[in-house]
């Protein structure tokens, strides 16, 4: 603190340190001194009033990013570009001492109109004849198997367990307004399965990609998530579903995972995920999909009363209230037990 | 507030215990020029790293920018990280270093830049008053005018800030990081940090004044 130890801080001095109380970055000390003082000052009580509204106005409209890119479709743009220029990256010398010199690249330069009628043509030989020796190669490869899913389930739990996933494809209108799906499964024997959501193998393999995703790329998982979503209903799922929002390592699954799980928060499993993840996920943005999901389940349990076992969502919110580094999630703990109302704290 | 710093340390040690190992693994492994491994590491920080370019530049295209040389740079100097200090703290120096670059530069040359994406602005749908669900029959719309004339206020005034202070100011605010961290990542001390903090929010109260 600025001034002479033991003297008493002015105004000047304190409206400096309001700042910072504010957004807690006050030893004990200086903390104490700001406390005393607007105790008995009320110019720097009022000061400290419209900090303290700042703080919450900044906490209430979010940082820029969650509107800007909510659904992470930007971050997905951005790896792949990455992944493009780290390829060129690690190819660029290689072909900078073997290849650049025999590129035709100053004859495209110096003729640029019969270069682009060349390219045309080139685009369109490679765009008729390529698809066509590409399908022709596949169905002559003896171990490619197309298989169309039907009871009983054929994938054994050891298919499952060595798999890999090349692709998923869907596309939305089947039956019943259930997308069809086409994975693409690499193991032994490379397999793709067809068939809608409900087929018994096709479930069976986007959980267990959910439920087991460090052996699958983040991308996957996110397709299975994105499929999986739309059975949330089924309570399979909703097990995959949970197991993913608690143990995916990449922060970005377990926010979509606990967003399919939405309108689900009246089952007793769920809202412990959602505690749990409330209270232990090191991501704020997983943290505050978990506190509005649960404050949307506590909308809904106002209207029958809260039951004796939710005294543990009163514990985590109590907590999440005094000790979450999220301004956010401070406030909206804050008015959840609000919410609750007195007679639920005790 | 000592128990909230008590719990913000005990979220970060267990967080450096659980990967600390797992994390200089794969430094070491990335550094060999593994790339499945630097993958990994990337994965690790970028989202984190998109939202502060988000917040800090506010357009997505800059903020795709940012993410790409700032990731390329740490790629090409990987070899050279001696683990003196954390990965996430260099990671972010860099990071903060090309979003810095990227404020100045629109600083020097505004005519080239296009229009900032402001929250609250006349699309209004991305306003964050419009996405809270409304939980009560009888919707505040003067509350919400409000948001919205706040959040305009706010972006407002950010861009009146140096990019240092804004920079300060995001990470504080959005981020979270404590001031000494920020000092760390942007290679000064803790009291520039503050002085930087303090002009940031006296010249937002003031752009705020009868809002508040």
């Amino acid at each position: 603190m600025d001034g002479p130890p033991g003297e008493t801080p002015n105004c000047q001095q304190i409206e400096r340190l309001l700042v910072f109380f504010a957004c807690e970055e006050l030893s004990a000390e200086e903390r104490a001194a700001v406390e005393h003082h607007v105790g008995q000052c009320p110019a720097c009580a009022a000061s400290l009033a419209s900090e303290l509204r700042l703080q919450q106005v900044l906490a209430a409209i979010g940082p820029p990013a969650e509107r800007l890119d909510p659904h992470d479709r930007l971050l997905a743009q951005c790896r792949s570009e990455l992944d493009e220029a780290l390829d060129d990256a690690a190819q660029k010398p290689v072909r900078a001492r073997w290849l650049l010199p025999l590129l035709p690249v100053n004859w495209f330069v110096l003729r640029p109109a019969w270069s682009a009628a060349l390219l045309i043509l080139i685009g369109i030989a490679l765009g008729s004849v390529v698809p066509q020796w590409y399908s022709s190669r596949m169905t002559q490869r003896p171990d490619a198997v197309t298989m169309k899913v039907s009871a009983p389930p054929r994938l054994s739990q050891q298919d499952l367990e060595t798999m890999g996933i090349a692709a998923i494809n869907w596309k939305a209108g089947g039956s019943f307004g259930s997308p069809s799906v086409e994975l693409h499964l690499t193991a032994e024997k490379p397999m793709e399965l067809q068939g809608s959501l409900d087929d018994m193998d096709v479930k069976r393999v986007l959980t267990f990609v959910v439920e087991n995703g460090q052996r699958f790329d983040s991308g996957v998982r996110l397709d299975s998530l994105e499929l999986l979503r739309r059975r949330s209903s089924d309570t399979e799922v909703r097990q995959a579903l949970r197991v993913a929002a608690r143990k995916d390592r990449n922060p970005g699954v377990r926010l979509k995972a606990l967003e399919a799980l939405r309108g689900f928060e009246q089952d007793d499993a769920v809202r412990l995920t959602l505690l749990d993840a409330l209270q232990n996920d090191d991501c704020p943005g997983v943290r505050v999909e978990a506190i509005n999901a649960l404050q949307a389940a506590m909308r809904a349990m106002g209207e029958k009363g809260i039951s004796p076992q939710d005294q543990g969502l009163v514990n985590v919110l109590r907590d999440r209230m005094l000790r979450d580094p999220n301004n956010y999630i401070r406030m909206q703990s804050a008015a959840a037990i609000h919410q609750l109302g007195p007679r639920e704290l005790h | 507030m000592p128990g909230d710093q008590s719990q913000a340390s005990c979220r970060d040690h267990s967080r450096t215990t659980v990967s600390a190992e797992d994390e200089q693994s794969l430094i070491r492994h990335a550094q060999a020029g593994d790339r499945a491994a630097f993958e990994a590491l990337v994965h690790r920080y970028d989202r984190d790293v998109l939202r502060l370019a988000l917040n800090v530049l506010r357009r997505p295209e800059d903020a795709r920018d940012v993410y790409q040389e700032a990731f390329l740079k740490v790629y090409k100097n990987l070899h050279r990280f001696r683990f003196e200090c954390s990965f996430y703290t260099w990671v972010y120096r860099i990071v903060t270093n090309v979003c810095l670059d990227h404020m100045r530069r629109r600083h020097s040359h505004p005519e080239d830049q296009a229009p900032e994406v402001v929250p609250g602005g006349e699309a209004g749908s991305t306003d964050f008053f419009d996405r809270q669900r409304e939980s009560r029959v009888t919707a505040d719309p003067e509350r919400h005018l409000m948001g919205k004339e706040i959040s305009r206020h706010i972006a407002a005034a950010l861009e009146r800030l140096s990019p240092r202070e804004r920079m300060v100011f995001e990470m504080k605010h959005y981020q979270g990081l404590k001031l000494r961290a920020i000092g760390e990542v942007l290679g000064t001390s803790e009291e520039t940090v503050k002085n930087s903090l303090f002009r940031a929010t006296r010249k937002l109260r003031a752009q705020l004044e009868g809002l508040l």
